[in-house]
């Protein structure tokens, strides 16, 4: 097979689409990892929407998130499921979240990372709260995850620091 | 643009944050371990007594006719006697933190413990979120 010209198909949907991809293998590999808890998830695949945010700002990196949320849950059966609608509140306000801080300048990706993750599980236990558990101890809950979203955004920001210095060389951006 | 960079100024900030307003939370809806704590004794879904966890007592609880009895020690209930069939709720042992419960489905008993002020902030988030 021919290999394509370069001018086949934009470089930016290009590289959002590799982001994609590469967000739902990781997604898929952390779906087979045993956890202790459900709710435990590193959320490695925050990282392709960070990617997103830095390269290409943060209309992609909504893309790259909205569409990755969508298609994690078509592959792995739970579209349009409860855990579906929790995994969607939380990653379309940690999207908001990272958007936010990212245009605020006065934060590293370390702070936007934290920002997210923690955004992350306030959305989840928001949406939990509001349709399905009424109970003030739900609110105890993410008081502990956002604690732990400290660890789990520290990681992918760190993780995200290393990868994007170095595409910014070899793309320039 | 200053420049892409892992940590800035305001990182501190949002982690100082994102450390304090969880503790803050935990704090105020389960109060100090010990202090101002209540186990709550619910029968067939109604709150039937409530007790100081602080307080050590041995409590026979007389709703019902065959004994039933409450040991509250060293910050933590347990059933220590009961006439149910299998004592599940004698082997689930003592509970000490809000959140925690010792159940007894036959006889329709519930114990549960609850923070004081976390009671009234209970109260106070339904109240304003309806």
């Amino acid at each position: 097979m021919k290999p394509l010209p370069d001018n086949a198909l934009p470089r930016r949907e290009a590289h959002l689409a590799a982001l994609v991809v590469l967000g739902l293998i990781l997604f898929l590999f952390e779906a087979f990892i045993p956890k202790p808890l459900p709710w435990l998830k590193l959320g490695l695949s925050n990282i392709v929407t960070l990617i997103a945010l830095y390269w290409y700002g943060p209309l992609s990196a909504l893309m790259v998130s909205l569409i990755r949320i969508l298609l994690g849950s078509l592959f792995t059966g739970t579209f349009l499921s409860p855990a579906f609608f929790l995994s969607l509140s939380g990653g379309l306000l940690a999207v908001l979240a990272m958007i936010l801080l990212f245009r605020l300048n006065w934060f590293g990706i370390w702070g936007v990372s934290m920002g997210g993750a923690a955004a992350h599980q306030a959305g989840q236990v928001l949406t939990a709260w509001l349709f399905l558990f009424r109970n003030p101890l739900v609110l105890n809950l993410l008081a502990y995850l956002v604690l732990y979203s400290l660890i789990s955004g520290t990681l992918i920001g760190w993780l995200g620091f290393l990868i994007i210095n170095r595409l910014k060389k070899e793309f320039n951006f | 643009m200053s420049g892409f960079q892992f940590f800035r100024p305001g990182d501190l900030a949002l982690v100082l944050l994102l450390i304090a307003a969880p503790l803050y939370a935990i704090f105020q809806l389960n109060g100090a371990p010990g202090n101002d704590r209540q186990v709550i004794v619910e029968i067939a879904g109604q709150q039937q007594y409530v007790f100081p966890l602080q307080n050590n007592k041995t409590i026979p609880l007389d709703s019902f006719t065959r004994p039933v009895i409450l040991q509250i020690e060293n910050g933590s209930v347990r059933i220590s006697e009961n006439f149910c069939p299998k004592k599940i709720c004698i082997q689930t042992g003592a509970i000490e933190n809000p959140g925690q419960m010792i159940a007894c489905v036959p006889l329709k008993l519930l114990i549960y413990i609850q923070a004081e002020s976390g009671a009234e902030k209970s109260r106070q988030i339904e109240a304003i979120t309806g």
